[in-house]
Order: structure tokens, then C-alpha cells, then sequence
């Protein structure tokens, strides 16, 4: 396909140029992203102010949307890292065109993801004595709680992400200093680029260093959601404690950034007419991921029922038998099962899979499904727990939905100035590939 | 790297990659070394031709990661078994698997953070000017042009074969000499000298050089110093009659002034502010004095604080002494002296 291109040259200033002019479609759109932001920022502040009692949150749903919004902003990330990692050691090629914006889905998802424990904390400010550092009162962080391991695995997933999202960067921002149109904007890339300028020697120091940041990574996202898991299944609380929890949360993260991703690369692939970067083959190969992934979740939860079944115990048989499915959030587990069993089992037929509209729907119904199976999990579990005295019925207040829903609009206008000022294309890799397909052509 | 610093004495421009990989092979095969390519995307195919040793990068990352290894589990160790042990729920102190996870994460983070680093290390960068970018149109190398560079002949006539052979190889064009990066020094060096003529223009004596000594030799009087300008030829003056220094305001006790309201005051704030960790009665029996590591704070009526005059303990509140805080912010210098007062009382109390 990229054979239709002319010569490295266009195919540089066609991938660079909606660096340099925004497109039609942008400036509403960071509009109405700035805005919901700013509902995002109004609704931390009230959470500050008033603490987490403006939150639903009360005994025994302590966790809510707080946490839903985290482990789930959390899983979207992985499949960023996946795409850019794990398809990189296993020279999937055709990730190329889409690595830089998985990745960069990442790093805006844990930024959001990092936030929600933070404010959960209910004092935000004193964060920081969760890091073990010499304090004066010669007090420190307990490591054999999971809280401390959500700080290490998060802390480290973040940087890591950003210094494999910066250092893949690094040959792109060289073009786009020496394409810039200004001198203002040459300087500014230029000063980012570190002063790349492509030799053989930097060539190589940067491929074995983005390798072995790509298999430090792939470790490193698998460990994440299993500690996010562990947060669960260190506790004795019927749907929480077992052990198919890190696969099970591992997976069903890798799924919901599938859809992410999805969501974001087909109007991508619109907007900019990408289509000749972003192929028909990319949608069949991110259908079958669905396919798979979606697969592997719905087996997690067959799963997770039999060893409820497997297992005696009265309460996690009740849980899983009789509070989900017949209980108060009833409706949520139903929709929650048809938008994460159903809907991936479409894309055996290869017409849906590559057919952008099938794609985007689905994305949306598995991005959705995903955050229910969080709330299923987590306010499922903890609305019932072992003293039906103690049973709450647990409804959200509007700063939670603000949070939820602002934190979408933060996502989105970071990403949309990614869109507009990074080279979001690897255009090396992308040239890469083409003279790749040129030779194998001759 | 290896190029920066060194002339280059011969650069081509390509069109296309599979020109550059050509012409490569060709002069390797003729015997060239020293060459560097510069291109707008990864070339594998080119590395051994280029004659490239492979880098030690990994060595510098394991090693890294071993070290994160070590100190992530001995951060915890110390913190959960050492400095801060606490009993949770009859858990072992030195729980392995509960260690797991954050060292874990100290690895990988060691790892990649050396990975990073450690490749921009070995590239010097960032380095934001290079000779090369003196060269008309040269930054093309980041998009559709490929340069090559040759940087020692044995002779003219071993360039002149050289650029033949490029030539050959297709180049569009090639360079005969570009400069070494001490030309960018000398002119950083002139730069420099204009700088510093401009801040001589700024000295007094205007042609005699800077006076570096200006900074240093000030007119002033050192403390203690003598001094021509008062008749007692001191620099420092007697303060008027009757100052005193602004933190001595409250620094008298009187013992006939202490009252039962003073002393109901006192013991109200010992009780709030003390006693948590000295205990009630002031003989440190409380549950955050008998945990306090590594040190317990003092009986307040054992013999040693017993003999502290009434200023030094009104001095341990205002300032504080070993672990415990100064309680300058929550008492005021008449409820400090009031605490003092009911410290006494205890003291009195306990040896009666």
C-alpha cells in the first residue's frame, strides 16, 4: 500500500502536516474537551473541599467510582504498551503505523488513572507518605499492604511509558524540525530531538535501547494489573478473593484498550486520510485482537463462576450466583455481558472485521462493557458483603459522575494536543516499511 | 561520538536507501573504514559494513536492574523489619511474598530508566549542533536524502578514488571538506572575550582591566572590629538601656505569680499536648511513648529532668529537644510557662 506514495519526501510532509495546520474538525473538538476538563477540575475541587463525602462512597461500598475509574483507566493503557511492546519483540510489523498513538493513549489514560487512587486518598496532599523516604517521624510506608505496590507499579508503568513513548519519538521529531515551516517551531523540535541526526551509530544504540525497553515493558504491564488484581484478591471479600484474578484483570485490561485504541484510530484514519498508512489489514488484524481478547475475558468469566460453584463457600456462590445477576445492579451485569461477551464473537466474519463502522461501534460497546465489569466487580461485591445488616444500595453523586466523565475530556484534550503539536505516525517506521515493501516488491 | 570531534573529509548525498547500502558494501570492499551514514530511517542491513561493534548497552542495563533489584527489597526490609516494624495481624515481620511486587517494580523501573539514559549517555546527547549541519541542505538526512561520510584517506589520490567510486554509486552529489567542531569552540571562545570586553566597559576605571576585587573588598566593619568613626573606636554599638532580645520577652519565671488558674491552665495543656507521649501523670506511660523507637521520651519526673532549671524545660517546648517537635506553634509563651508550672506540680507530686 505504501508503495502508492510518491517518494519518503511527500510521504514526510503529508504525515507532518497536521502538525503545522490544524484541521477543520479540532478546534470544536478541544473545545468541548477543554470544557468537560474544566467540569473535571470543578469536581476535584469539590472532592478537595468537601472531601470524599461528596462522593456516594459510604460503608460497606467504601470503593466506587473512584476506583472503578482507576482500574479502568489503567487497563486502557495496556493496550497501548501491548500494541508498541509485546507486537515489537514479536516483529509484528504492521504495529508501525499505530504504536505512537497506542502509546500515547497510554500515557494520557494513566495520567488519569494516577489521579483517582490520589483523590481516594481523601487527603491528596499527604500522597507522599507513600513513598518510603526517611521521614522525620520515623514512620514508614507498610510494603505488605497492596496500597504501597499500586504506587510502585503505577510510578513505574508511567515512566517507563513515557521514556518508551520519548525515545521512539526521538527520529520523528528530527523531521519535524527540519520540515518545520518556522524558525520558532524548527528550534522548538529541534531542542526535543536532543540533536538526532541519524547516524548509523545513533541508529543502532536507539534500536537496542527501544528493544530492550520494549521487553522491560512487557514484564512490567503484565505485573501492573496483576497488583492492581492483587488490591482485590488479598481480601476476604466474597467475589474479590481468588486467585484468577491477576490473568483475569491482565486480560480484560488488554481488551478495553483494544476498543480505545479502536475509537481513536478509525477517525483518525478519517480525518487525516490515513488510509494508506493505516490499512484494511490493521483493522483485521485489531478485529482478531478483539476477537481473542474478547474470547479470553468471556472464558475468565465462565471461570470465575465455576470456581465460585467449585468452591463451597454459601457467599461467593451468592455473589456470584444470585447478587449479580438478580440483585440491585442486575441491569449493569446484563449490559456489561452482552457488550463484552457478544459483541467481539461478530468479528469471525472478516467483512465486520474491516469494515470501520462495525469497528468503532464495537470499540464503543467493549469500552463501556469494561467500565461495568469494574463497577460489577468492585460495588457488586462490596453492596453485599457477608452481614445482610450491613447491606447498602449505592448510588453515585454528580461529582462522581463529573470525575468520570471529566476525566474522559481531560484524556481527550491531552490527546488532541498530542494530535496537533507530536508527529503522531512513526514516520521513520512508516518509511521503513515502505522501502521494506518496495524491495520485497523488486 | 566517534565522528564529532573529527574532520570530515568527504560526504556524498543518495537518493535512496539501496544506493547508500550499495555504495557501502562497495567501499568496505575496497578497503575503507571510518565511514558514517545518516538516514532518515533504521538500516540494520548497513551495520556490518559500517564495521560497528556492538554495544554494551545491555551490560550497563542488567547491572542497573540488579541494583534496583537490591535496593528496592532493602528499602523494604529496612522499612518493614528494621526501622519501622509493625505487627500486622501477627504476619512476619520479613514477609517474602508481600516484598515481591514493589521489587519487582524496582527492577524494572532501575532497568529502563539505564536503558534510556544510558543510550543517551553513549549518543552525548542532547547536542544541538553538529558539524554536519553546516552542509547546504543537509537536514534532508531526517527526510528523504541519505549522506554518507569518510573521515581518513591515505592520500589525495585515495579520496580523489574514493569520490569516483561514489560518483558511481550514484550520488547526487558529493562534498569535499567540511570543518571540525573546534571551529564552533573558537567561535564560542570569541563570544566569550566579547562578553567579557563588554563588562570591563562597566568597571569605574574605565582601561584597566576588571576588578575582580571590587566583590570581595567591600568598606564595612567586620563585628568586634575597630572602628575611626566613634569616639570608644568600636564598630558595634551599645544597644539603649533596658533592651532585651526580642525571643527573651517571656524568658522570667515568677514562682509567686503561679496561681491555681495558671496551674488548671497548665495541666489542661499538658493534657492536650504532652500527653500523648509523656503520659498523663508525666511518667511516659502512654501507648505512643512505649512504641516510640528507637528512643522513649524521658520520665518527666525522673531525677535528670527533676534538675533541668524552669527556663531549660520552657526552652524544650519553644525549641524542641531529640525527637520531639518544638510546641512553639501551639503554645503561647504564658501557656508554655503554665505547662512548666504543671510539670513541676507532677515532679512534686511523684517524689512526695
Amino acid at each position: 500500500m505504501l508503495l502508492d506514495v510518491v517518494d519518503d519526501g511527500t510521504l514526510t510532509t503529508e504525515l507532518l502536516a497536521p502538525n503545522w495546520t490544524p484541521s477543520r474538525t479540532w478546534w470544536p473538538l478541544f473545545v468541548i474537551s477543554g470544557a468537560l476538563s474544566i467540569l473535571f477540575f470543578v469536581a476535584i475541587g469539590v472532592t478537595l473541599g468537601r472531601g470524599i463525602g461528596a462522593w456516594g462512597n459510604n460503608i460497606p461500598v467504601a470503593w466506587a467510582y473512584g476506583i472503578v475509574d482507576f482500574v479502568w483507566w489503567i487497563g486502557i493503557g495496556h493496550a497501548g504498551t501491548f500494541i508498541s511492546a509485546f507486537l515489537l519483540l514479536l516483529n509484528q510489523r504492521w504495529r508501525g503505523s499505530i504504536n505512537r498513538i497506542a502509546e500515547a493513549m497510554t500515557l494520557f489514560a494513566l495520567v488519569n488513572a494516577s489521579l483517582f487512587p490520589l483523590l481516594h486518598l481523601g487527603r491528596p496532599w499527604f500522597f507522599y507518605w507513600l513513598i518510603p523516604y526517611p521521614a522525620t517521624t520515623g514512620v514508614w510506608p507498610n510494603f505488605k499492604s497492596s496500597l504501597p505496590w499500586d504506587v510502585a507499579a503505577i510510578s513505574t508503568y508511567f515512566t517507563v511509558s513515557l521514556m518508551f513513548w520519548y525515545l521512539g519519538l526521538v527520529p520523528d521529531l528530527a523531521a519535524a524540525r527540519d520540515c518545520a515551516p518556522s524558525l520558532l517551531r524548527r528550534r522548538i523540535y529541534g531542542i526535543f530531538a536532543l540533536g538526532w541526526r541519524g547516524r548509523a551509530t545513533e541508529w543502532r544504540q536507539y534500536r537496542l535501547a527501544y528493544t530492550l525497553l520494549a521487553g522491560l515493558a512487557t514484564p512490567l504491564v503484565i505485573s501492573v494489573h496483576s497488583i492492581v488484581s492483587l488490591d482485590f484478591s488479598i481480601t476476604q471479600l466474597p467475589g474479590w478473593h481468588s486467585t484468577i484474578f491477576p490473568p483475569y484483570f491482565v486480560v480484560g485490561a488488554i481488551y478495553s484498550g483494544f476498543a480505545m485504541v479502536l475509537m481513536l484510530i478509525l477517525p483518525i484514519r478519517r480525518v487525516f486520510g490515513l488510509q494508506r498508512i493505516i490499512t484494511k489489514q490493521h483493522l483485521d488484524n485489531m478485529g482478531k485482537l478483539l476477537l481473542v481478547t474478547g474470547s479470553m475475558v468471556a472464558y475468565a468469566y465462565v471461570c470465575e463462576a465455576f470456581v465460585a460453584w467449585y468452591s463451597g463457600d454459601p457467599f461467593e456462590r451468592y455473589t456470584v450466583f444470585f447478587a449479580r445477576p438478580m440483585g440491585p445492579y442486575a441491569i449493569v451485569f446484563w449490559v456489561m455481558t452482552v457488550c463484552n461477551v457478544i459483541t467481539p464473537q461478530f468479528f469471525w466474519s472478516s467483512r465486520l472485521r474491516t469494515s470501520p463502522i462495525a469497528l468503532f461501534i464495537a470499540g464503543m460497546l467493549i469500552w463501556a462493557g469494561m467500565w461495568m465489569e469494574r463497577f460489577i466487580i468492585i460495588v457488586g461485591a462490596l453492596n453485599r458483603d457477608f452481614l445482610p445488616s450491613s447491606w447498602h444500595f449505592y448510588a453515585p453523586t454528580w461529582v462522581d459522575w463529573s470525575l468520570l466523565i471529566g476525566s474522559i475530556g481531560l484524556f481527550s484534550l491531552l490527546f488532541l494536543a498530542f494530535l496537533r503539536w507530536v508527529p503522531f505516525v512513526p514516520v521513520s517506521e512508516v518509511k521503513r516499511l515502505r522501502f521494506e515493501e518496495r524491495r520485497d516488491a523488486a | 561520538m566517534r565522528t564529532a570531534m573529527r574532520e570530515i573529509r568527504l560526504l556524498a548525498e543518495f537518493g535512496n536507501a539501496a544506493q547508500l547500502i550499495a555504495a557501502v558494501e562497495r567501499l568496505r570492499r575496497e578497503r575503507y573504514h571510518d565511514l558514517e551514514t545518516y538516514t532518515p530511517f533504521d538500516i540494520p542491513e548497513l551495520d556490518a559494513n559500517l564495521g560497528l561493534r556492538r554495544p554494551r548497552l545491555g551490560w550497563f542495563v542488567l547491572a542497573a536492574g540488579l541494583a534496583g533489584l537490591v535496593a528496592a527489597y532493602g528499602i523494604q526490609w529496612w522499612a518493614n523489619v528494621h526501622s519501622y516494624p509493625l505487627n500486622v495481624g501477627g504476619r512476619p515481620l520479613h514477609s517474602i511474598p508481600a516484598f515481591i511486587p514493589a521489587t519487582f517494580e524496582g527492577t524494572v523501573l532501575a532497568a529502563s530508566l539505564a536503558s534510556f539514559f544510558g543510550a543517551l549517555l553513549v549518543l552525548r546527547f542532547p547536542k544541538l549542533w553538529s558539524i554536519e549541519d553546516e552542509v547546504p541542505d543537509f537536514y534532508r538526512s531526517s527526510i528523504d536524502r541519505f549522506w554518507l561520510a569518510m573521515h581518513t584517506f591515505a592520500s589525495d589520490h585515495d579520496r580523489a578514488h574514493a569520490e569516483q567510486l561514489l560518483k558511481e554509486s550514484g550520488a547526487l552529489r558529493t562534498i569535499a571538506r567540511v570543518g571540525t567542531e573546534w571551529q564552533s569552540v573558537g567561535r564560542s571562545l570569541i563570544l566569550i572575550m566579547v562578553l567579557f570586553a563588554g563588562m570591563n566597559a562597566c568597571s569605574d576605571r574605565v582601561g584597566q582591566g576588571f576588578d575582580w576585587k571590587r566583590m570581595r573588598a567591600q568598606p564595612r566593619y567586620e563585628p568586634f572590629g575597630g572602628s575611626r568613626f566613634f569616639q570608644d573606636g568600636m564598630a558595634m554599638r551599645t544597644p539603649p538601656p533596658g533592651t532585651i532580645p526580642r525571643e527573651a520577652v517571656s524568658t522570667s519565671f515568677d514562682t509567686a505569680a503561679v496561681d491555681t488558674a495558671t496551674l488548671s491552665r497548665g495541666a489542661n495543656r499538658f493534657q492536650v499536648f504532652c500527653a500523648v507521649c509523656h503520659g498523663v501523670a508525666g511518667n511516659g506511660n502512654s501507648v505512643v511513648g512505649d512504641n516510640m523507637l528507637p528512643i522513649k521520651p524521658p520520665l518527666l519526673t525522673s531525677a535528670p529532668v527533676v534538675r533541668l532549671g524552669a527556663t531549660q524545660l520552657y526552652a524544650v517546648i519553644t525549641d524542641g529537644f531529640g525527637h520531639m517537635p518544638s510546641y512553639a506553634a501551639q503554645l503561647t509563651p504564658a501557656d508554655r510557662w503554665a505547662v512548666v508550672a504543671y510539670v513541676r506540680t507532677l515532679q512534686r507530686g511523684s517524689a512526695r
